[in-house]
């Protein structure tokens, strides 16, 4: 007797990060995990914002702003990351304006990055929670997930870890997201992404030369006005990438 | 007796958030650099998690006439990286036409 419970704990603990979504939604009911996004680069100004996840079943739908409600009542957004586990892949939004349009999408690796888990664990919010760290591409972060919520998802593409992540930060402390609540309610999402055009490769490929074309044309306008208004001298525009897309 | 007029001059710092219906936040703020030569700062976050930085110094024989110009530059910049991600910017921000805009 003894060793058949054994056996149905180690069976219960193999089994359980594989039910990693659908132990927590399943049927009408959904995770919606809400994310406070902090920009601090300066001496620009600090800008916050509120950011979803939302789980339904072996897919998440991260995306900003409260969406919009339709006429069957479900709420819709513009989904920023896709995130199937069925297939294993992750689908992200690309536009390159006017080429490629805001309902364009790119896939990538799922999950895209490789964490090292560390012996070190904080209280955030009251979830007891694991620090892990990870380099991807071209940032150092240090993120934190939560051991009581085993859920292998959080912000943007970040995933793949035991646990849900509650708080995740680059090295400089520019790109920032905490958890400010979990929560399981009834599904009023209709979520979906537009036409996939190819993979990660492909798109960093056609953004470099996207951007550098942006650059080029912004330099003409330096140069065929230098009193212009919006882009003579003392005008820098900076881009400051999460994703290093032009090494 | 020599006459000196020094003249000092604080500009204001002014914050401003845009938002629109498809855009997320962006912000900025002005702050004086020195007499009537004011930098004014925006940023704007795209929705891909990448963000656009504007920094704009300009002088002007006024301050006021130089945090005006500081401040138009910053939303123009704001302008132009919402459309060229695909998106209308907001009402608030005041932004020129499309063709106004694109040929100054």
């Amino acid at each position: 007797m003894k060793n058949l419970v054994e056996l149905l704990i180690i069976a219960i603990l193999f089994f359980f990060p594989a039910t990693k979504v659908s132990a927590f939604a399943n049927g009408d009911s959904i995770i919606k995990v809400t994310y406070k996004r902090i920009y601090n680069n300066p001496p620009f100004p600090e800008s916050v914002n509120v950011e979803y996840l939302i789980i339904d079943g072996n897919k998440s739908f991260f995306f900003f702003g409260e969406g919009k409600k339709g006429k069957d009542g479900k709420i819709s957004a513009r989904v920023t990351q896709l995130k199937d586990w069925s297939n294993q892949c992750l689908y992200f939004i690309g536009s390159m304006y006017p080429e490629y349009s805001l309902d364009s999408y790119w896939s990538d690796s799922l999950p895209a990055m490789k964490w090292t888990i560390l012996n070190q664990f904080i209280t955030i919010n009251n979830n007891y929670c694991q620090k892990a760290v990870t380099t991807f591409r071209g940032r150092d972060y240090t993120a934190f997930y939560a051991l009581n919520i085993p859920i292998q998802d959080g912000p943007l593409k970040f995933c793949g870890l035991p646990g849900l992540i509650v708080k995740i930060s680059d090295s400089k402390e520019i790109f920032n997201y905490e958890m400010s609540n979990f929560e399981k309610i009834p599904n009023v999402y209709n979520l979906g992404i537009g036409k996939v055009y190819g993979d990660y490769n492909q798109f960093k490929r056609l953004f470099k030369k996207w951007h550098l074309r942006r650059l080029e044309k912004d330099k003409a306008r330096r140069e065929a006005d230098p009193n212009c208004l919006d882009c003579g001298e003392g005008v820098t525009v900076g881009y400051t990438f999460i994703e290093n897309l032009l090494d | 007796m020599k006459k000196l007029f020094i003249f000092f001059m604080a500009v204001a710092v002014s914050t401003f958030a845009f938002a629109s219906s498809e855009t997320p936040l962006a912000k900025s703020i002005l702050k004086s650099v020195s007499k009537c030569t004011v930098t004014a700062y925006g940023t704007y976050h795209y929705p891909n998690g990448n963000n656009v930085d504007v920094s704009c110094t300009k002088s002007a024989s006024s301050c006021a006439q130089a945090q005006a110009d500081a401040a138009n530059c910053r939303d123009l910049n704001v302008c132009n990286a919402v459309r060229s991600f695909g998106l209308e910017p907001s009402p608030t921000l005041n932004c020129p036409k499309v063709s106004e805009f694109e040929n100054p």
